[in-house]
């Protein structure tokens, strides 16, 4: 088995004067559940679409399951599979007419049918796989591209926003599947814009924010870095609790776009905060536990420095291969 | 690299084909030479073909001794358009008969003659039992090489 | 690049057209004109004396075909050669497909090469259909009598129906041509209206060029003159060689169509 089923090292792509993509390192072992996290617009896409073969990247070197990709030939390799973006299929054939024809380009015409009904069972699309795709809702395509990636018996896998589309139950369905798989040993590569999702489910973490990787490394490290779970507060002053926050050691606030205030803090800090508050004062409305957002937390990691964040990835490159150091 | 040299390699053939193909002069090839050159076996093998359709006693192609002479009304040796033919012949009593047909001869070789006048019958002809034939010399057309 | 996967995307290919309506409509169309024509031709007392053989319409079944194949040279052939090749690159742009087929295990270049046999295949069979249809549809509706040829000369039916039969064979390679045409415009434009509608367009306008007493050279390398070359073949003394330049001038545009189709997917990102 090799040692890497994925590397994606130094990878650039620029559109006319926009670099979507750039200098990204990408590693992951066999049977790693692999999160990509970013925003829209990061290049999480576009980066699996490099990967995949379907974009030419302008420097890099891509690795899957040991073989370099040679992309003029365009050909994905066996045991690899995944779709971007939400999976389209012929809106005039039925779903499984849609996964024969597949399975009939990956060259597997006799025993196809079998994988057919076995990758349907997988994502329980039942009776619904006879009715033609272009009736389809975009859970259900979701599904389906999840079952054409599972034809292939692939042994890395590239999902694209998996359950962006799906109801909870749904997105139960396929986390477990992911996870199933990653047990086997294949390597899942899952992205999404979803931070607590990517956190819960993933084993290894990658954060890309414009086209750049902020954090690579274990899930635990990124905990330590930038707890997930952080307070919502506010208060009858918002500009003047910010400034505040920022003279109150253990505390950290970011302004969001409502004008509320994000805060980190732990509970002793947060308490000394919210006295503070009060006598300079500044009345508090609300405040509660919530779920960080994306932009906070990147604030976080490039404030923390390059030094903080070096020795978070010293200490997870003895599992996760190279990692790129925030700037 | 590969591909930079094919794309330039086709385009440079195109860009020559292009050139020759407008700036090669010379003149047309619907000559009056080709047109005789055809209308005249056509129109020996029609009255031979129409003289058995009436019923007549069958007479071949030879015997006639077809001969054609074209130009252009409007001038010149050359070109596609309108064409008048003047065709000479031996009847079956071997008086000497001449028919004019007016021509549209089109650039790919092909041309459809039409008689001048009412002469060797309208477009339907009597047979021996009475029966409507149309007649081939009325109007008829035929096709040339041109290369 | 095999031979297999190329084969695997054709079958592929194959699978998809046969399930679409307009396969299905286009070809019931090659089937069924042709007799409607004949019925026609029976039925009414004139007949179309601007096409060759038109004047012969009633007198030979033979004549039928010919002049299909005349009329046919304005717009149909080109018609029934863009049907399948103007779209069968642009559908996936349409599907927005490109991703799903393009991450299987076929190359580009098995997929660009299944879908051109695809479109050649779909056209050849087409106008093999028309051709078929408008023989049987002559000889049953009028008659396999003897056919008057291009030289007045009287052509009998088992020789008639050898020389339409070739006469049909020769506008195979303009049509490829314009199937080559299609699917170039087809990658180029990733639009089936363009990649259908333009073809037409161009015969049309070369057609048009027959017309006009413009320079020779240009008018030989006019794909549309090769739709004409199987005059030489009706004759008393046959000659080849418009048929000769028709189908070097057509192997050209199928060749230079299709390298410069192959080289623009072989470079395109796909979506990003």
């Amino acid at each position: 088995m090799e040692r890497f089923a994925l590397e994606a090292l130094g990878v650039s792509k620029r559109y006319g004067r926009h670099e979507a993509l750039s200098s990204v390192d990408l590693v992951a072992r066999p049977g790693q559940l692999h999160g990509l996290l970013g925003p829209n617009g990061a290049g999480k896409t576009t980066l699996m679409r490099v990967m995949l073969g379907l974009v030419r990247c302008d420097a890099g070197a891509v690795r899957l399951l040991g073989a370099g990709r040679d992309l003029s030939i365009g050909r994905v390799p066996d045991g690899v599979a995944g779709f971007v973006e939400t999976p389209a299929f012929y809106p005039y054939l039925s779903g499984r007419k849609n996964l024969a024809l597949l399975v009939r380009l990956d060259g597997d015409g006799g025993a196809g049918g079998d994988r057919v009904e076995r990758a349907l069972e997988q994502i329980g699309l039942g009776p619904q796989a006879e009715v033609t795709v272009g009736s389809y809702s975009a859970g259900m395509r979701q599904r389906l591209g999840l079952a054409a990636a599972l034809l292939r018996s692939p042994r890395l896998l590239f999902l694209d926003e998996p359950t962006s589309s799906l109801d909870p139950r749904g997105a139960r369905d396929v986390r477990a599947i992911a996870r199933r798989l990653a047990d086997e040993g294949t390597a899942v590569i899952w992205s999404s814009h979803d931070m607590a999702e990517v956190e819960e489910l993933c084993d290894m973490l990658t954060v890309i924010d414009r086209g750049r990787v902020v954090f690579s490394g274990a899930t635990g490290e990124l905990r330590q870095l930038a707890p997930a779970a952080v307070f919502l507060l506010r208060t009858s002053n918002n500009d003047a609790a910010l400034e505040l926050a920022s003279s109150q050691p253990g505390v950290r606030a970011t302004s969001l776009t409502d004008g509320a205030l994000e805060v980190s803090a732990d509970i002793e800090a947060l308490d000394a905060y919210v006295v503070a508050l009060g006598r300079a004062g500044i009345a508090v409305r609300l405040l509660e536990r919530h779920q960080r957002s994306l932009e906070s937390l990147f604030l976080d990691l490039t404030e923390h420095g390059a030094a903080e964040t070096r020795a978070a990835s010293r200490g997870a490159m003895n599992d996760s291969g190279p990692s790129q150091a925030a700037s | 690299m590969l591909d930079r040299a094919i794309g330039m390699g086709l385009g440079g053939a195109l860009a020559v084909v292009m050139i020759v193909a407008v700036f090669a002069c010379g003149p047309s090839p619907v000559t009056s030479a080709r047109i005789e050159g055809a209308i005249a076996p056509t129109f020996a093998n029609l009255v031979q073909l129409q003289v058995s359709q009436l019923g007549l006693p069958p007479i071949s192609a030879s015997d006639f001794g077809v001969t054609a002479s074209c130009r252009k009304p409007a001038g010149g040796a050359s070109g596609a358009g309108d064409w008048v033919c003047a065709l000479t012949w031996f009847g079956p009593q071997r008086q000497t008969l001449s028919n004019t047909y007016d021509l549209l001869v089109t650039t790919d070789g092909c041309y459809t003659a039409t008689v001048d006048r009412e002469q060797l019958g309208g477009p339907i002809l009597q047979g021996i039992d009475g029966s409507d034939i149309r007649n081939l010399l009325y109007a008829f057309e035929g096709c040339f090489d041109t290369t | 690049m095999s031979i297999r996967g190329v084969l695997a995307v054709t079958g592929v290919e194959c699978t998809k057209l046969a399930a679409q309506l307009k396969t299905r409509i286009v070809l019931a169309a090659c089937v069924a004109g042709p007799f409607g024509f004949a019925a026609a031709m029976r039925v009414q007392s004139s007949v179309p004396t601007d096409t060759l053989f038109g004047r012969s319409v009633k007198e030979s079944g033979f004549a039928i075909p010919l002049v299909v194949l005349g009329f046919g040279a304005l717009w149909v052939f080109p018609v029934l050669a863009s049907v399948v090749g103007g779209d069968v690159f642009s559908a996936e742009d349409r599907y927005g497909t490109w991703t799903t087929i393009l991450t299987r295990s076929r190359s580009r270049s098995e997929v660009f090469g299944g879908k051109v046999l695809t479109a050649l295949g779909f056209s050849a069979l087409a106008v093999a259909a028309l051709a078929v249809s408008s023989v049987a549809a002559g000889v049953l509706v009028v008659g396999s009598q003897p056919l008057i040829g291009l030289s007045g000369e009287l052509v009998p039916p088992s020789k008639a129906l050898i020389s339409v039969a070739l006469a049909w064979v020769t506008v195979l390679p303009p049509t490829l041509g314009f199937t080559a045409l299609a699917a170039v415009l087809s990658v180029a434009t990733r639009n089936s209206a363009a990649g259908i509608g333009l073809p037409v367009v161009a015969g049309l306008m070369m057609q048009l060029y027959a017309f006009v007493d413009g320079p020779e050279t240009l008018r030989q390398l006019l794909i549309t003159s090769a739709f004409g070359a199987w005059h030489g073949l009706l004759t008393a003394t046959p000659y080849y060689g418009p048929l000769l330049e028709g189908t070097m001038v057509s192997a050209t545009y199928i060749v230079v169509c299709l390298v410069v189709a192959y080289r623009m997917l072989r470079r395109r990102d796909i979506g990003g």
